[in-house]
């Protein structure tokens, strides 16, 4: 399996009366994360299999992705909360992209490359950042191939510009 | 039909009332006594979807997708039963798969999911709603074109029937009047109901009523042709 871990784009601070699900992502999020994904269309990734969560600042990350998605999308609470089992039994294809929320995600792709979960600690996965994984979704059993961040991603839409504007 | 809800025909939609009716509908659904409990999960779910849609939402369409068809196999068994035809009022509670398929679905992490998400979702600005609602007009005009040069064609039926539902849950979430269009639907909907059936199952008891079904559906859309024509162009809402 290739698997793209994703992290929500930017979202409007929490504050008081708003609880957490429900910030939206913020216009200059929105924007950027459309920039996003059009490197990672540059880069010639697909999915034949979207997971995201149910707070709002996920499914419109997970929204945006649909250009991307060739098979199907799937809201889970797994995605919602500490990486365990459930997540990682849901998981089925050969390019799958999961949206979430950090600090889960960081023991996420701790607990697939290092099996375990502590080792979270020392990943830093910024909003709109994309870590790619292979391997066997299973404790210890992927390898990360790169970790993208937000401005990485833009650059290579840039670049995928310039090639097709220069022929 | 009466419109539900005072809704302005010019704000922003909400989700709030098609949620209302999803969560009302879902414990009737899941005790199987009444097969109405079914017919409304599956309207809530097809509003729900028509929201999404009007919405430009593309995440979650699969999900109310995937629980509108878990639902499907119980519908079609009640609808058969109203009709008379084909195993003669097999209901849903004397079909185990079917009610088995649907419990499992409502009972599934992938439905709680779903319902934690879609009250999050921001309402859908009115000028949006306003476009969209114009492009299923015009999909209805050139529907309803290709029915009027095959009136009999279930197939083409089918598919006016599909676009008029959605125009008149577009109509509804607007608070603008969908009473002839609900009752085009209705015809059709006979209409193809009787079609299926008779595919299905022979019933040609039916044919009297399919033919009834058509003839009043085609009425209807003469009628409605003008008033849609001017909804597709902006002019009518």
């Amino acid at each position: 399996m290739e698997l793209f871990v994703i992290r929500h784009a930017e979202a409007v601070p929490r504050e008081e009366g708003r609880d957490d699900p429900e910030r939206p992502l913020t216009p200059r999020g929105r924007k950027r994360w459309r920039q996003s994904v059009e490197g990672l269309d540059a880069l010639g990734v697909g999915f034949d299999r979207l997971y995201h969560s149910p707070w709002l600042r996920a499914v419109e990350t997970a929204d945006a992705l649909s250009t991307l998605l060739e098979g199907e999308s799937v809201v889970t609470q797994t995605l919602a909360t500490a990486p365990g089992a459930a997540l990682l039994n849901e998981l089925s294809g050969k390019c799958v992209a999961v949206v979430g929320h950090e600090p889960w995600l960081s023991e996420l792709i701790a607990w697939l490359t290092a099996g375990e979960t502590s080792a979270g600690k020392s990943i830093s996965l910024k909003k709109g950042s994309v870590a790619w994984l292979e391997g066997q979704a299973r404790p210890g059993k992927m390898k990360l191939k790169a970790l993208m961040t937000p401005k990485v991603l833009r650059a290579l839409r840039r670049r995928s510009w310039r090639r097709s504007s220069t022929g | 039909m009466a419109m539900a809800g005072p809704v302005t025909s010019n704000g922003p939609v909400a989700l709030t009332r098609w949620l209302g009716q999803l969560k009302a509908a879902l414990p009737i659904a899941r005790l199987g006594v009444d097969p109405e409990g079914v017919h409304q999960l599956r309207v809530a779910l097809a509003r729900i979807r028509l929201w999404l849609w009007l919405g430009r939402w593309h995440a979650l369409r699969d999900d109310v997708d995937w629980l509108r068809s878990a639902a499907a196999a119980a519908r079609d068994i009640d609808v058969r039963a109203s009709l008379g035809a084909g195993d003669g009022g097999h209901a849903l509670r004397g079909n185990p798969a079917a009610r088995r398929q649907l419990l499992a679905a409502l009972s599934s992490p992938r439905t709680a999911a779903l319902l934690e998400a879609l009250p999050l979702l921001p309402p859908v600005p009115a000028d949006t709603v306003r476009e969209r609602t114009r492009e299923l007009a015009r999909r209805v005009c050139a529907l309803g074109r290709t029915a009027e040069r095959r009136p009999h064609d279930s197939g083409a039926l089918h598919q006016l029937r599909c676009a008029v539902r959605r125009l008149r849950y577009a109509l509804e979430c607007r608070g603008l009047p969908a009473a002839e269009v609900t009752a085009l639907q209705d015809s059709l909907g006979e209409a193809c109901d009787c079609a299926l059936a008779m595919a299905r199952h022979g019933a040609p008891e039916l044919a009297l009523r399919r033919n009834k079904a058509e003839r009043a559906a085609l009425k209807q859309w003469y009628a409605l042709k003008a008033p849609l024509r001017r909804l597709a162009v902006g002019r009518g809402g």
